[in-house]
């Protein structure tokens, strides 16, 4: 059942006929040549779509979007491939396509790939415009990401909400009613926690969302950036990026784990679900997760919004993207199925259904419309956490050189080293000498 | 016989090329040409295009132009790299003079007589079968710094009062890297060192006995030089081997805390194939090639000397 249902059901006969008049000549007008949406479907029938994609967390996410591409391969008489890949896998994939130009005509790429692969991805700013139009306008996080040169090369496939998860009992025993709203309240919480053995985990590991979730957001709220709004222009050493390393070297002495050097993507989740920290931030997985991982505690996890610095409050989600390589023989199926099937609003609303605030769409048009969001009150920020998910590189474009400052976990390390005794200034001048290799590299 | 010919009543072109195809050394490259031709194809032309990248800026999509020696030189002023480059070194000395050490003791304990004897020769085997992912992801588990079951077993039996920081601390993460290699290699050294000690003839060590030498002598001038060749040979791949591995590195700590346990085969993926910058990637990794050719070259002596 569509979630638009209860809407549909108070349309009268009369309005539904005349809505669906002004549709029908408003999907003409948009389809490609002046073709109905029919013709469309009819010209990829019998066509082949191999489609690489990175299986969602959530299963209610992952089973929602398996069969939504395989209804639509059925009805519109395509011959569907789905062939699925680890995360970490998927750079060296995606780099051998390109390079023997052959493979799936249809890829799931994280914002370093979109980065990387953006010269051999096809063109498709009329289709990024047309459902610009149709769903109430791309965020502009992702946005930054998918345009390389002006041209759209992704379409943001979705946006990970971030969560920071705590412990409600904890902080009620260290005197915080509520979750703070700046970092330097937690920074003053998290001190009496820690003195009683439960510090908050701040991934400082080689895990490129969740360590990136916590250093990435806490740089942007002190004003810190990588770059300035060229993209080209290094901006790190900056007195916002010394003060936020400053703030960061007594806040990790007096509030956080010191055994997240290693953590990988699992890694604050574990220490969260075994009872290690009283706070981390990470996708709702490890909320989604507690019934199983740690029945102690449901009951006494919520979650919380972005922490405000001097410069406000920022939070990293990390996202993927489609992309369709410009070597497919298949480019008119692939548009297709994003157009009629993965972009249409109801499907899109079905998706973040079932991903119960996991995973949130990168546009305007669901935000006003309840039935998509959770009922969950702790996921009540799903609605609009997506809307300022912030990407590296900003306030500029997502650039090669920071897909491979974040390949390289560049500013994650930044904090580590200062965790570890550097100091901020050296360590920011390390980070700075290592960009510079990068930009050399790249000239 | 009817139908068959003798040299002699063949044409002079068909007897040329019969007396031609009856020379060794034709049959010799004949019968080369398929090896030959397949190292080539998945070796050599590899190898080349890689030393011709490592000379391009090429990224992914993008045919790249030359850039003489610039990748190689940006890349040295890289901390990262140059921290990398010496762990490779390190790394690979370190372990192997470790392997050989313990293979070397192990190998003279297992060419003893004892009961069990069987069994622990093949439960020395375990670590080497074992696929490399499947056992690194153990150590991961055991070093893993929320739940590490071997600071849990110290600390119960009160030999440590804090957890020791097996993947979060440099120096201690390229320890336990050292710890995964020297246990996933003991058994090759030890096994094939066991090999080669009872290829020794015992007769030498009555005659040293008689003559009244001790353990160590007999081990100085008998053993070692008797399995020299093949001591040298083992040596020689497991330095290869290590020198070049990714596996251990990658799924232990994937070069972590703070990039500080990178090798130069896990960097150059990590440019070259994660980020897409091919021509550097291929530099770092052209930065291995001159020692490899050097302990390929010393192995290739190593063996004429030895068939001579």
């Amino acid at each position: 059942m569509s979630v638009f249902d209860d809407r549909k059901s108070r349309m009268s006969r009369r309005s539904f006929l005349r809505t669906a008049a002004i549709g029908s000549a408003a999907a003409g007008a948009l389809s490609l040549g002046g073709l109905p949406r029919s013709a469309r479907a009819q010209d990829v029938k019998g066509s082949n779509l191999t489609i690489l994609w990175l299986e969602p967390s959530i299963v209610a996410s992952k089973d929602t979007r398996r069969k939504a591409m395989e209804d639509w391969a059925a009805a519109a008489g395509v011959n569907l491939t789905m062939d699925t890949i680890a995360l970490d896998k998927l750079a060296e994939k995606l780099a051998t396509m390109a390079e023997i130009k052959g493979g799936a005509d249809l890829v799931e790429m994280y914002s370093m790939d979109v980065a990387v692969n953006g010269p051999v991805m096809s063109d498709i700013t009329d289709l990024a415009t047309e459902l610009n139009t149709k769903l109430g306008g791309w965020f502009e996080g992702p946005k930054s990401v998918c345009v390389q040169d002006g041209k759209w090369k992704a379409l943001p496939i979705a946006i990970f909400g971030q969560y920071w998860h705590f412990r409600t009992d904890l902080l009620k025993e260290a005197g915080a009613e509520k979750w703070p709203e700046t970092w330097e309240e937690l920074h003053k919480i998290g001190k009496t926690l820690k003195a009683k053995g439960f510090p908050i985990g701040f991934t400082l590991g080689p895990a490129v969302t969740d360590g990136a979730t916590h250093c990435y957001s806490l740089l942007w709220s002190y004003g810190g950036k990588e770059f300035e709004a060229d993209g080209k222009t290094l901006a790190l050493d900056s007195k916002e990026t010394l003060a936020c390393l400053e703030f960061f070297q007594a806040f990790y002495k007096d509030a956080l784990a010191e055994n997240a050097f290693s953590w990988n993507e699992t890694g604050n989740n574990q220490a969260y679900n075994s009872g290690q920290v009283s706070a981390t931030n990470n996708a709702n997985t490890v909320y989604a997760g507690l019934a199983k991982n740690a029945p102690d505690l449901v009951g006494k996890t919520s979650l919380g919004g972005a922490l405000k610095g001097p410069a406000g409050a920022f939070q990293y989600m990390s996202m993927d993207y489609w992309g369709i390589p410009s070597y497919s023989a298949n480019v008119p199926a692939a548009r297709a199925f994003l157009r009629d099937s993965f972009y249409t609003t109801d499907f899109q609303a079905a998706w973040t259904k079932a991903g119960n605030g996991y995973n949130l769409p990168a546009f305007n048009a669901l935000e006003k419309n309840d039935a998509p969001w959770p009922t969950d009150p702790n996921l009540a920020a799903a609605r609009t956490l997506a809307k300022s998910a912030r990407m590296p590189g900003s306030p500029g474009p997502f650039t090669q050189t920071i897909g491979q400052s974040m390949n390289k976990f560049l500013i994650i390390n930044m904090f580590a080293a200062v965790a570890q005794g550097s100091s901020p200034k050296d360590a920011i001048k390390k980070t700075v000498d290592e960009m510079n290799v990068i930009l050399k590299g790249s000239a | 016989m009817q139908g068959q010919q003798t040299l002699s009543t063949l044409d002079p072109p068909a007897r040329r090329f019969r007396a031609w195809m009856g020379r060794d050394a034709l049959q010799g490259y004949l019968m080369l040409a398929p090896a030959v031709l397949w190292l080539v194809l998945l070796l050599g032309y590899p190898f080349v295009l890689a030393i011709w990248l490592s000379l391009t800026n090429k990224t992914v999509g993008n045919p790249g132009t030359f850039v003489g020696l610039n990748n190689f030189i940006n890349q040295w002023n890289s901390e990262i790299f140059r921290r990398a480059f010496a762990n490779t070194f390190i790394l690979t000395g370190v372990t192997t003079v470790i392997k050989f050490v313990i293979g070397l003791a192990l190998a003279l304990l297992f060419n003893q007589q004892f009961i069990g004897r069987r069994f622990a020769r093949a439960a020395l085997l375990l670590p080497w079968i074992v696929p490399t992912v499947l056992s690194t992801m153990a150590f991961f588990w055991m070093f893993d710094s929320n739940l590490s079951a071997v600071n849990w077993v110290l600390r119960n039996l009160g030999l440590i009062q804090k957890n020791i920081p097996w993947l979060t601390d440099p120096t201690m993460a390229m320890v336990s890297i050292m710890i995964v290699n020297c246990w996933r290699g003991i058994p090759f050294f030890t096994i094939t060192i066991l090999a080669a000690l009872q290829t020794v003839p015992k007769e030498l060590y009555e005659a040293a006995s008689i003559d009244g030498a001790n353990p160590l002598h007999k081990l100085r001038r008998i053993t070692l030089p008797m399995i020299f060749p093949i001591l040298s040979v083992v040596i020689i791949v497991s330095v290869i081997g290590t020198f070049s591995d990714v596996q251990v590195v990658a799924s232990l700590t994937g070069g972590g805390p703070q990039n500080s346990t990178h090798v130069l085969a896990t960097l150059s993926y990590r440019v070259g194939l994660q980020s897409g910058q091919l021509g550097q990637g291929a530099a770092i990794a052209m930065y291995m090639f001159p020692f490899l050719f050097a302990m390929i070259a010393f192995e290739l002596w190593n063996v004429r000397r030895s068939a001579r």
